[in-house]
């Protein structure tokens, strides 16, 4: 059962932790610095400056909200366990379980303040189609969310914040390429040398990784909605995967020995 | 301790006095120049740019553009491997076969090589994605056209292509696109003949974009008078 109180302080800790750590005062300053270098690469292309700005401030902006996430969850976890505010905390009316959703919770909110920032730079930047924007900032929310959400998970795993930064990195960049890396499997499958055995190996390894390389296209910003992939897809790859990742993270909370 | 501060403040001073020397005297320094790297397989590309294929294109179109001129330096046109430009172009077409940015930056800029062999692959790909995409392309085959009869001065190619424009299905094309194969052979000056292109393309095309009609009406009062 769901302890409200305990987890909603909890809650309101997370958040008053990122305000004190000047989190999205960051986020302000470093997606405002894109836009300034945006304008300055924009500006010097021959022809479709604005398009060239957009896209640039798009992916910085990605970019710096999902590195900035991943380092805050990762650090702040980290410095709770060595501090020891972690065992404080489950030493009060909290059960592990309650620890982790307090922390989902967080994850959730904090991706939603950073994305609304980012929203609103890339919104005045970019001028798209409303609709557009809004399928930007919600896929950019759920890559966010399932971010924040593996930074979380390997926090907990891992005793080191440097090597929990250094496999979140890991798993975005694999994230975000792993629709191509399942295509060149699917051909090396096909070939009867060691790429077969590793062709099985990438889709083996496919089957955990969020396909991100769906999500937050910078073309929806400059064309328009529309395309092949359906926003319903990139939905629910969220849905799926968050629940994957949380019971993970719940699993490794309950080995922990305090 | 404030003799402390004072020895530290100094130590700041000298530092930064040896790295503004060591600025001095390399700030005109520049890494040289390799020429034009060969293309990367699509899939590699794509993994650069971790899947943001709009970012790939646009960010690449972007270094093409300023390929050999980096760092104070300048690299003129006849300089560039074209073969290698060829395939940047190529497979940078993958990637936003919509986007206007690199079909003007090869039709008005790659093009001005002095090179015939150079403008061929210019051409080449001009006409590539006017075939891909008539409607929206056909004035880069016009284009192709005036490069063939007037840069490469081919006049059996530029016809050949200004059939191809002529029989070209796209709604919307300007009359005189149908009549270029009968002004192909017309001797006209290279300037008046690209000056009347432009002017043409500016006035019957509607899917140009503001700012390309700037960059054309710029290039026909600087290149072209």
């Amino acid at each position: 059962m769901i302890q409200l109180r305990g987890t909603r302080t909890l809650v309101a800790y997370i958040m008053a932790t990122a305000l004190r750590d000047r989190l999205f005062l960051a986020f302000l300053v470093l997606t405002t610095l894109a836009v300034a270098i945006g304008v300055f690469i924009g500006g010097t292309a021959v022809v479709e400056k604005h398009e060239l700005l957009v896209v640039y401030v798009a992916t910085a902006t990605r970019l710096i909200l999902v590195m900035g996430l991943v380092l805050f969850v990762c650090f702040h976890l980290r410095r709770s366990f060595e501090s020891r505010e972690v065992e404080m905390m489950l030493s009060r009316p909290i059960s592990r379980v309650n620890f982790v959703l307090a922390h989902v919770i967080s994850s959730v909110v904090l991706a939603l303040v950073a994305v609304i920032i980012a929203t609103v730079v890339v919104g005045l930047v970019a001028r798209p189609e409303p609709v557009a924007l809004l399928r930007w900032s919600l896929s950019l929310w759920l890559e966010c969310t399932i971010m924040v959400l593996t930074a979380m998970f390997f926090s907990l795993a891992l005793p080191s914040a440097v090597a929990n930064v250094l496999a979140c990195i890991g798993v975005y960049v694999l994230a975000r390429m792993i629709g191509l890396l399942t295509g060149i499997a699917k051909v090396a499958r096909e070939d009867a040398t060691l790429l077969h055995f590793a062709g099985q190996v990438m889709e083996a390894i496919s089957i955990v990784i969020p396909r991100l390389d769906l999500f937050g296209q910078t073309s929806w910003l400059i064309y328009g909605v529309g395309g092949e992939i359906s926003f319903a897809v990139i939905a629910l790859q969220g849905l799926f995967y968050t629940p994957l990742i949380v019971a993970a993270a719940i699993f490794d909370m309950e080995r922990w020995q305090f | 301790m404030a003799d402390f501060s004072y020895k530290a403040l100094a130590a700041v001073l000298a530092a930064l006095c040896v790295q503004a020397l060591f600025w001095s005297q390399t700030r005109e320094l520049c890494a040289g120049w390799e020429g034009v790297p060969p293309a990367p397989a699509p899939e590699v590309a794509s993994v650069l740019a971790l899947g943001d294929h709009q970012f790939l294109y646009r960010t690449t179109t972007f270094v093409l553009q300023n390929m050999g001129d980096e760092g104070g330096r300048v690299t003129p046109l006849k300089n560039y491997d074209y073969q290698r430009l060829g395939q940047w172009f190529a497979l940078l077409d993958q990637f936003d076969p919509r986007s206007n940015f690199l079909p003007v930056l090869v039709g008005h800029y790659f093009s001005q090589s002095p090179e015939p062999e150079h403008v061929r692959v210019v051409i080449g790909y001009l006409a590539r994605i006017a075939a891909r995409d008539p409607a929206r392309n056909w004035r880069w085959l016009a284009h192709a056209v005036y490069l063939a009869r007037h840069k490469v001065k081919d006049l059996n190619l530029a016809l050949s292509l200004a059939h191809r424009l002529a029989a070209l299905e796209a709604p919307g094309m300007p009359i005189w696109t149908r009549q270029m194969p009968a002004f192909v052979p017309a001797e006209v000056d290279d300037k008046e003949a690209a000056r009347d292109l432009m002017e043409a393309i500016i006035e019957s095309d509607p899917n140009l974009a503001l700012g390309e009609i700037d960059f054309m009406r710029d290039f026909i009062d600087t290149r072209l008078q």
